[in-house]
Order: C-alpha cells, then sequence, then structure tokens
C-alpha cells in the first residue's frame, strides 16, 4: 500500500526564470485539508506509538512504528516482568519514567501493574532477596528497551504535529535553489550576449602608405 | 552475550527507522536511508567501544 503523496512543489523548469518564488505548502494546512488533525493524531502517537501515523494516512510507518516501537516497549517490559517501570521509594526508576512517558499507554499500563493497581498483583520485591539480585540485569534490559521507545516516540509526536513534512521542505529547498541556479545562469548568457558584439568587430584597417603630395 | 548483541541490533534498527522516517516520504528512500543510517550507527558504535576497550587495556 503506497503512502499519500505529500503535496509537493512544482520543479524549477515548469517556472519562469524571473517568476515569483511560489511557496512551499504548508505540511500541516495540508493535513488539516485532508481532514485529520494533527494535535489529535499526535495524542494516539502518545498513547500507542504508531497509531498517530495510522490515523494520519501514513500506513506503512505506522505499522512500522507500531512494530518497532510498542514491541520494543512490550518486550522491555516482558523481559524485566514488569519492574523496569516503578516509581517505588526503595526500586524504582523516577528518571527512567521521565523517558517511558513518551509512550503514553503502555507506560501507565505497566505502571499500574507495578503499583498493584490492576488485578494481577506482581510480586513483592525485596531488595535483598538473590532471585531479584540475580533479576537486575533483565531489569536493566527493560529499561533500556522502553526509555528508548518512550524517547524515539516522541520524534514521531513531532513529526505528527508538523505535518508530516517528510521530504517536501527538502524538496522545496532544492526546487528553490534550482531556480536561483537557472536565474544566474540566465543573467551570466545575458551578460555575455550583451558584451559580444564590441568583441568581434573587426580592427579597423591601417592606412595605406604614401599619403597624398 | 546474546542478549546484549539482540538488545544493540533492537536499539539500532529501532532508532535509525524513526530518524529516517522523520524526513523521507518514498518507501524506497525509507528502506535504504535506514540500513544506511543503521550500517553507521552500528559501524560507530562498534568502533567506539573497540577504542575504549584498547584504551583500557593500556591503562590496564
Amino acid at each position: 500500500m503506497t503512502e499519500p503523496t505529500p503535496p509537493t512543489t512544482p520543479p524549477a523548469t515548469a517556472q519562469p526564470v524571473g517568476a515569483p518564488v511560489t511557496a512551499a505548502p504548508d505540511p500541516v494546512e495540508a493535513m488539516r485539508l485532508r481532514g485529520k488533525i494533527p494535535e489529535l493524531a499526535a495524542v494516539l502517537a502518545w498513547l500507542v506509538p504508531g497509531l498517530g501515523h495510522l490515523y494520519a494516512g501514513y500506513p506503512i510507518k505506522g505499522a512500522v512504528a507500531l512494530v518497532l516501537l510498542l514491541g520494543m516497549h512490550v518486550a522491555g517490559l516482558v523481559v524485566s516482568r514488569g519492574d523496569c517501570v516503578s516509581l517505588d521509594q526503595e526500586h524504582g526508576h523516577p528518571y527512567a519514567f521521565v523517558a517511558q512517558l513518551g509512550a503514553g499507554l503502555p507506560t501507565g499500563a505497566a505502571l499500574a501493574y507495578a503499583h498493584g493497581k490492576l488485578p494481577w498483583q506482581p510480586p513483592a520485591l525485596v531488595v535483598s532477596d538473590p532471585e531479584y539480585v540475580a533479576r537486575l540485569p533483565d531489569v536493566d534490559v527493560g529499561l533500556l528497551f522502553t526509555m528508548v521507545a518512550g524517547l524515539l516516540n516522541l520524534l514521531l509526536i513531532h513529526d505528527l504535529l508538523c505535518g508530516v513534512p517528510g521530504a517536501a521542505l527538502r524538496r522545496a529547498e532544492e526546487a528553490r535553489l534550482a531556480r536561483r541556479l537557472e536565474a544566474l545562469k540566465a543573467e551570466l548568457q545575458r551578460e555575455a550576449s550583451a558584451g559580444a558584439p564590441a568583441a568581434t568587430t573587426p580592427p579597423a584597417a591601417p592606412p595605406a602608405p604614401g599619403g597624398t603630395p | 552475550m546474546t542478549s546484549l548483541v539482540v538488545s544493540f541490533a533492537v536499539v539500532v534498527i529501532a532508532t535509525s527507522y524513526v530518524c529516517t522516517a522523520v524526513k523521507e516520504d518514498e518507501d524506497i528512500h525509507l528502506l535504504t536511508g535506514t540500513l544506511r543510517l543503521a550500517g553507521v550507527m552500528a559501524l560507530g558504535l562498534i568502533g567506539f567501544a573497540a577504542l575504549v576497550q584498547l584504551v583500557t587495556l593500556l591503562a590496564g
């Protein structure tokens, strides 16, 4: 399934030299014209990574983000058995939680589980328990996955708030530079043709020897 | 060791995909950009880790 074609700027050759430069279309406005609300897409993306792009009409980006980021987040929770998301005073991870907040729903569910707010009660943690100490490397992996998933999701949220510009801005800049280059070439050609008649005039013939008596 | 390699690969792929997805439109450019960035990240991180190991070895 192909991605929806973002609004593109006309190629440089389509505009005559010296014509007023057409401003690049605003990606946010283009998204609104398609009937999609960028702010709602951003909220959906925060709740579930990838859902915002699915709503905005980018199925491939949304599906891959869903699999990668949500999958990474869930894998981190599974590996650590939910211990990597916690605000508990004794063995919580408050600084990591700031990064994990980038993915709202999975982190919220894990936090509720860690603090016993869900029907499934987590096992009681004792810091001195050798079993808990043996699981600490798994908790580290869980922290890594959930933090990276949350932080990367912030980039996707920002992308949606900017209207998923993709390569549109880069293309607009390339088109602007191409038009500028064409204008400079035309100016050089005009200057060269204006100076050509003086350069091609043959030099005046020297006077014949032996003047009038 | 296996978990280290898997974790490294997952994080590199996810990071390279997201960093490429925010600036590409077409699927082929998205794929090639992701693979290129993933390769650069992987080589860079492995090289940096090797450098750190070397410095640690020399210091030890």
